[in-house]
């Protein structure tokens, strides 16, 4: 792909990647730096696109599994920095803030937080998300049920998951 | 930051998803959507404010894409997209790095008169390690660059390898990269290494005025060229008035 048509990708699809990073990374900086990754896939993807789904839709994936990686990878790196720092020493700036949705996203199956997302943060039809990921309606009626109920035993008994897994 | 509603969706049933709104901000044919979107006010206002939002970020992702362009040298793009499984998941990880392996770097060196470069690389097991001299690496493995600079100044950052080739890690476009005084200063981008077997010399240059990334790559060269494409008997890159600093790892592949 020659400079040209790197900049109309960037200025085409780059805010809407910046946005759903930022929204599903909650972290400026690690934002920008999926906005980089996404785009490296696309580059080397690009010349063999073949306009079966629209770049728009294929870009969507890409953030998302790009960010659930992202934000498993977190975890672990949490786990770890707990393990090696203080209890009184904050593991990270943001840590507060990112509790809930991390716990959520990093926990659950990933086939249910992937839904999750397209449906939640997307606000995405249940017809658009079977589309998007080549699954029926039904199936993602059922993960939405199942995300619905491990979140709200997420809610009322934090360490369930942990404990289990 | 942010704040994510897992209980309910925001919009009308009726109503347009981002994603065909995306659709219709990137121009992609949408006709439906657009026929909806005119005349309906929740997704007119939703479509405005994505469109804002991209004339907002259009600076921003100048310089992301610009970074990308720099940084990244065109054969390890191209290496870079095969691994980038691997880089997906070291893009929040390498952006805490600094704090994972020096819990107290925020604080400023005192007394420190001297440029230098720590290279931290997160293998492709996993595994994450300061780099020493002569440290060893293999293709696919991450590498960041955290800088301690004495003084303000601009900074540029080679790699000068054993195929000859000069490429540039950390600079700003076509200039050098701003850095303030301080110690273990994360570079911004990650690295995945390429293929290239054998020695490569690392060179960051930090000089007090801002000077053009094509002198350091000149320098750079001319120096490599010198120790016969001999990355480990490269000398100094010699810029006049620049601080300089390099270490040397090893790759294999």
């Amino acid at each position: 792909m020659d400079q040209a048509s790197m900049e109309a990708l960037y200025r085409t699809y780059g805010s809407m990647v910046l946005r759903r990073a930022r929204t599903l990374l909650g972290d400026e900086h690690a934002a920008q730096d999926m906005v980089q990754e996404v785009f490296m896939k696309a580059i080397r993807a690009f010349p063999s696109f073949r306009g079966e789904s629209s770049l728009t839709t294929w870009l969507y994936q890409v953030t998302t599994n790009h960010c659930l990686n992202a934000i498993r990878d977190g975890a672990r790196r949490r786990r770890a920095l707990e393990r090696r720092m203080p209890a009184h020493e904050p593991v990270a700036e943001s840590a507060e803030d990112r509790v809930g949705v991390d716990e959520l996203l990093q926990q659950l199956p990933r086939e249910l937080a992937e839904v999750a997302i397209y449906y939640y943060v997307d606000q995405m039809n249940q017809d658009e998300i079977a589309a998007l990921l080549g699954i029926s309606e039904r199936t993602v009626r059922n993960r939405l049920r199942d995300f619905r109920d491990k979140a709200r035993s997420k809610l009322t008994d934090p360490g369930s998951e942990e404990a289990a897994g | 930051m942010r704040a994510i509603d897992f209980s309910r969706q925001q919009r009308d049933e009726a109503c347009l998803s981002d994603l065909a709104l995306d659709r219709l901000v990137a121009g992609e044919p949408a006709d439906a959507a657009a026929t909806h979107a005119a005349g309906c006010a929740r997704c007119a206002e939703r479509l405005a404010e994505l469109r804002r939002a991209k004339e907002a970020d259009a600076p921003l992702l100048d310089q992301i894409m610009r970074r990308q362009a720099s940084v990244v040298p065109l054969r390890r793009r191209v290496w870079l997209s095969a691994m980038l499984p691997l880089v997906a998941a070291a893009a929040v990880f390498l952006f805490l790095l600094p704090r994972f392996l020096h819990p107290g770097m925020s604080e400023r060196e005192k007394g420190s008169s001297t440029l230098a470069l720590d290279v931290v690389v997160k293998h492709s097991d996993g595994k994450v390690e300061a780099l020493g001299p002569h440290g060893r690496v293999r293709a696919g493995d991450a590498i960041r660059f955290l800088v301690s600079a004495p003084r303000a100044g601009h900074l540029v950052i080679l790699g000068l390898d054993a195929a000859g080739q000069v490429s540039v890690y950390v600079a700003d476009g076509d200039d050098a990269h701003r850095v303030e005084r301080g110690a273990k200063q994360a570079m911004p981008g990650s690295i995945v290494l390429d293929a290239t077997p054998g020695a490569e010399r690392l060179v960051a240059l930090e000089c007090e005025a801002r000077f053009p990334v094509a002198e350091a790559v000149d320098a750079g060269r001319r120096s490599l060229e010198s120790a016969a494409n001999d990355p480990r008997r490269v000398g100094t890159l010699g810029l006049p008035g620049c601080l300089e600093t390099s270490l040397t790892m090893d790759k294999s592949q």
